[in-house]
């Protein structure tokens, strides 16, 4: 039997069904025998299907996930992500007007007045290091 | 929002800034629930456990984008499906067919209830090896709508926020699933 409320009788176990939709249904139940079998089908399917027994998770799982989340990266919060970068922008354009003694052209050994540069002194010539010098100075090799 | 809702927003919160511990509690409460719908999708307990701890990682990851609006197990359940229907499409894998030979009790240990014969133990586990195969011959979409329904109780309403479509499809999905699933376990019923 091809009875249209049949179309309506998931929703409805599933109470989901609008409330004049839910009315308009019981009504039907009451002089079909067959949506009225369809319901107790599916009611019995459901308690079918929920009745396999669950999995028992593995005893270490919790553990092991959250040895693996130690593992990553912190998320940044959003300070970090955000205030850092502008922060130490406005540091070294500080120095550049302030102090630009350490970036004269008079080439390289300036830099030793500068604590955080000094490092950088016995960079080899060609060397990354040597460019970046070079290129803050504004000069060339 | 209700309680529960606040406390997981509050345990996000801590997610959010890195803490492991409110991770571990996450993880806690929401790891067997996870790993059984991803294991009733997949078919499979061991890569299920594998795509739950992957799921779980990307909750660590993304505590900051969660918005408390929505329950977190709405948000949970939306990056697992992704991550199911996404698996089975990367790697090509057809979800396994189960047949009734392959389930061994070492491959799913379960707390079943003790049965009351060896023959009553024997129908029970015919009878799941059954329900778990019919799910498994389910079109993708009609048997995740279907276990989000019938374990999780997931409203049509969140599944349709899990799934990403009308709570009208949601409806359709379980419907066909229902009658589908009525034709292979005919004989149960």
């Amino acid at each position: 039997m091809n009875c249209a409320y049949r179309n309506f009788i998931s929703a409805f176990i599933d109470n989901e069904l609008p409330r004049d939709q839910r009315a308009s249904l019981e009504a039907h139940l009451k002089t079909c025998p067959s949506c009225v079998r369809e319901v107790e089908m599916l009611r019995q399917l459901g308690g079918l299907v929920g009745s396999i027994p669950e999995v028992t998770p593995s005893p270490a799982f919790v553990q092991a996930t959250v040895s693996k989340a130690t593992s990553l990266p912190r998320p940044a919060h959003w300070s970090e992500r955000f205030l850092d970068p502008v922060l130490s922008f406005i540091r070294n354009a500080a120095v550049f007007v302030f102090a630009p003694e350490g970036f004269g052209a008079n080439g390289r050994k300036n830099l030793s007045s500068r604590g955080y540069l000094r490092d950088f002194d016995d960079s080899p010539p060609g060397s990354f290091a040597d460019v970046y010098l070079t290129v803050i100075q504004g000069g060339s090799n | 929002m209700t309680r529960m809702n606040e406390i997981e927003a509050h345990i996000m919160a801590d997610v959010a800034r890195g803490d492991l511990t409110a991770f571990q509690t996450i993880v806690e409460l929401h790891h067997k629930p996870l790993i059984n719908f991803i294991a009733r999708y997949t078919g499979d307990r061991d890569s299920a456990e594998d795509i739950a701890q992957e799921v779980f990682l990307r909750v660590f990851r993304a505590a900051k984008d969660y918005q408390p609006q929505a329950k977190f197990r709405t948000w949970l359940f939306t990056i697992a499906t992704n991550l199911c229907l996404n698996e089975l499409r990367d790697n090509k894998n057809r979800p396994r067919l189960v047949e009734l030979s392959d389930l061994q009790e070492q491959e799913y240990p379960i707390a079943a209830p003790a049965a009351s014969s060896p023959q009553k133990a024997a129908q029970d586990a015919e009878l799941s090896a059954g329900v778990r195969k019919a799910i498994q011959n389910l079109p993708e979409k009609q048997r995740i709508a279907i276990l989000l329904r019938q374990y999780h109780e997931f409203s049509y309403e969140e599944i349709s926020r899990i799934m990403g479509i009308s709570t009208s499809a949601v409806e359709s999905l379980i419907q066909r699933a229902r009658q589908n699933l009525k034709k292979s376990l005919i004989s149960y019923l």
